[in-house]
């Protein structure tokens, strides 16, 4: 029976430097920012902040207001609805033509570089289109559409096209190739095989993400009025700089109630998709 | 299997209909219906959506696009944007999980001493529902929001920008981290506690150890995540780069709004990469 | 004491109720005269620190190592500053390492639990509860992934532990044979209710029948085994 214990092991470089590199990090962070939160700390700020909050009760609930507050609900979810069904239908081509094979529809092409190279070109703009958050692409398109939810919408559809391209192409990589190699071989055109091969077997994932992507939309369709592009958020943003309080509670009310809404009725489609 | 009856185009109609038939059409037919009035909330159904001036508008912006400006100040600027974005991101999940972290341990029922006797502790209770109803208001709240409002306590700058997304963050960790120790912490811990074990002495020797690569995980998860919504705390006033893209959309300078956006992506891409390489790495070796 | 009994019969749940885990849910239990579910939950605590409860299925996080899984056996009775501490080194370690080293596991110290074999990971938290400072030790089914050998071994390193605390070992064992060469008292269950309460010599192979009347592969299988 051995006397001393088994040697501890070393943790390696990497292990030992991490933890400390991240610490200092952070600290690099908080400390390179000029932050105040003095303004918080000040004496009179307390009951400052406790008369800014009470000035929200109670939220503003006369008919007129609510009428128009109802006309701004529907508004951003037809934003958020009609964004994301336009982002899935081009996404779909996107997704089909930009997925590895046996999926993508032009399954024959026997010259591989360019076909390559442009799914790689495709690629680059999927993650560009992903990259730029709907509120810059709402506030770039304000400039050619003007004020209104149509810049809110189009931005939407731009920024979820790219999601959901990326999404659907995995979706479709990890599918089940058996079908649609059986209707190819026998002699069925690339799109015959996309539309009743591979399409069918993809149809709940892919509509299950779509819906995924609209409760995400339909939150950042509640924001974008922020910038101008209308519904819920153009609203807010009014209300706040007019310091018109009770009606911005009562917006931010319905924000969360058209937000719930939304999450209930994808969790609804979601599930029955499942069965 | 009987025929069916042979009409002169070879196929038997009425007795091939599909039953199904009526039903999609009138899905479809549904479809279109509503379709149009909400093109119309949607704003896409506008006759002057794209006039000539608008587009003549957007042309000239767009060729303000190339090339994107390059002067050796304003990129500079653009880096400094750029990096309190990140940092703007940083320090604000590192509040949220200083405050998070904590309360999710206290919100998971994991951790929870007298339950483990199927006997519920109405003072455990009392603790933990008013902490996940805090997380669901806290996590509720967009950052944007939050930024909104701060920016009028606090002022413009990444001040209200880092106490946005702490607030989001601490309810979007606290609820991530109660519901990973819940999952894979119970046995553990419980045993531990079955033994006498103190929470404290819980928590470390079995929820976290146990829980740890899917907490580290979700940690890289968040910070990517953070970094994105920084980036359009500017457009209110909150700092970095979406405050600069804001002030060159208003100056309509297309040169200066690309480059930013330029820098916009570049900044996701390699948050994102860092993310993943963080999450890669845990996998293999914890 | 050997709890014996087949499968369902109830063996788990009558240790964990015995060790103040498991609230039952008719009737009362007492402990040590006293009915521990009426304590608060300081006391209660301190009534959990006097017996290890070790169950059926080794609950070890998967990556922690092994040392400080075993070294969790001594948890319950280390004040916060160690428990704070015990983060940048194990305390007891070298407790650890003993009790590893009866089960033959000593050269495993410092690996992760979840590059253990099953049978490895049995006797890690054996381990643990040879380092627990109780008075009573309960160990649901230890040596159900062992082999014969280590099986006997095992057992016999807990019997010498309780011995050498004068502490009580009580074991549900379904090696029927283990039972009745190693353990003074034997209680069977059988659906639920105690069958046989008394010194092992009692139970003589007419009863043991009567036990797995229903059951009878759980006991063949043992028998012809070893």
């Amino acid at each position: 029976m051995s006397e001393s214990l088994p040697p501890r092991p070393r943790p390696s470089i990497a292990q030992r430097c991490l933890p400390i590199g991240v610490l200092a990090f952070v600290a690099a962070c908080v400390l390179s920012l000029e932050l105040s939160f003095a303004a918080l700390f000040d004496p009179g700020a307390g009951l400052q902040l406790a008369a800014f909050l009470g000035g929200f009760l109670p939220p503003t609930h006369d008919l007129p207001f609510l009428r128009t507050l109802g006309h701004a609900t529907l508004e951003t979810f037809a934003m958020s609805l009609v964004g994301t069904a336009l982002a899935a239908a081009v996404a779909l081509p996107l997704a089909a033509l930009l997925a590895r094979p046996p999926h993508r529809i032009a399954a024959r092409r026997t010259r591989a570089v360019p076909t390559d190279l442009l799914r790689a070109a495709g690629r680059l703009g999927l993650i560009a289109l992903r990259s730029v958050p709907e509120l810059v692409w709402a506030a770039l398109l304000l400039v050619a559409v003007g004020v209104g939810p149509a810049s809110g919408t189009l931005a939407l559809s731009l920024h979820s096209s790219g999601v959901l391209a990326r999404l659907q192409a995995e979706a479709l990589e990890n599918l089940d190739p058996a079908p649609a190699e059986a209707l190819r071989l026998n002699g069925a055109s690339a799109l015959g095989t996309f539309l009743h091969g591979t399409l069918p077997l993809a149809a709940p994932r892919l509509l299950s993400w779509t819906l995924y992507r609209w409760e995400s939309n339909v939150r950042a369709a509640a924001l974008l009025g922020l910038v101008g592009a209308g519904g819920l958020g153009q609203s807010l943003h009014v209300s706040f700089s007019l310091f018109r309080l009770h009606d911005a509670a009562a917006i931010v009310l319905a924000m969360l109630a058209l937000i719930a809404g939304v999450d209930a009725l994808s969790f609804r489609l979601r599930r029955s998709l499942m069965r | 299997m009987t025929e069916p009856p042979r009409t002169a185009d070879g196929y038997g109609s009425s007795a091939l209909a599909d039953p199904r038939l009526s039903r999609r059409l009138g899905i479809v037919l549904l479809g279109v219906v509503i379709a149009v009035p909400l093109l119309a909330s949607a704003g896409l159904l506008d006759g002057d959506l794209v006039d000539a001036r608008s587009l003549a508008a957007s042309g000239r912006f767009l060729a303000g696009f190339w090339p994107p400006a390059h002067d050796l100040p304003f990129l500079a600027r653009v880096l400094d944007a750029a990096w309190s974005t990140i940092a703007i991101a940083t320090a604000g999940l590192a509040v949220a999980l200083l405050v998070g972290a904590p309360l999710g341990a206290l919100a998971a029922e994991a951790l929870s001493r007298r339950r483990r006797g199927r006997y519920d502790d109405a003072r455990v209770t009392l603790v933990r529902l008013p902490i996940r109803a805090l997380l669901i208001v806290l996590r509720g709240v967009p950052e944007l929001v939050w930024a909104l409002l701060l920016v009028r306590l606090v002022g413009l700058g990444p001040s209200a920008g880092v106490a946005a997304v702490a607030l989001t963050g601490t309810g979007l960790v606290g609820k991530a981290f109660a519901e990973i120790l819940d999952a894979t912490a119970r046995e553990p811990a419980g045993a531990l506690l079955d033994n006498g074990a103190s929470a404290t002495g819980a928590l470390l020797f079995g929820a976290l150890p146990a829980g740890a690569p899917d907490l580290l995980s979700y940690t890289a998860y968040r910070w990517e995540c953070a970094v994105r919504t920084s980036a359009v705390l500017g457009f209110v006033g909150a700092g970095g780069l979406g405050q600069e893209i804001d002030l060159a959309l208003r100056q309509f300078d297309g040169s200066r709004v690309a480059t930013l956006l330029l820098a916009l992506v570049l900044l996701v891409a390699l948050a994102d990469r860092a993310s993943t390489g963080v999450r890669r790495t845990l996998e293999r070796d914890g | 004491m050997a709890l014996v009994g087949p499968s369902g019969a109830g063996k788990s749940t009558l240790l964990r109720t015995l060790a103040a885990a498991d609230r039952p849910f008719a009737g009362t239990v007492q402990v040590g005269g006293i009915d521990p579910w009426t304590l608060g939950g300081t006391a209660l605590r301190a009534l959990r620190r006097r017996a290890h409860l070790a169950p059926q299925t080794p609950p070890l996080p998967p990556r922690q190592r092994v040392a400080s899984a075993v070294a969790a056996g001594r948890l319950p009775h280390w004040s916060l500053r160690r428990t704070l501490t015990a983060v940048f080194g194990t305390p007891d370690i070298a407790l650890a390492h003993a009790a590893l080293e009866r089960l033959e596991l000593g050269a495993r110290l410092h690996d992760r639990v979840d590059r253990l074999s099953g049978g490895e990971r049995q006797r890690v938290a054996l381990a643990r509860a040879l380092v627990a400072d109780v008075e009573v030790l309960f160990i649901d089914e230890p040596l159900s992934a062992l082999d014969p050998t280590l099986a006997l071994r095992a057992l016999g390193c807990l019997l010498e532990t309780a011995r050498e605390r004068a502490a009580t070992l009580v074991c549900s064992l379904h090696q029927i044979d283990l039972a009745r060469a190693h353990f003074t008292r034997l209680i069977a269950i059988r659906d639920g209710a105690v069958f046989h309460d008394g010194p092992t010599d009692t139970f003589d192979d007419a009863r043991l029948t009567r036990l797995y009347r229903g059951h009878e592969d759980e006991l063949h299988g043992e028998r012809t085994s070893a």
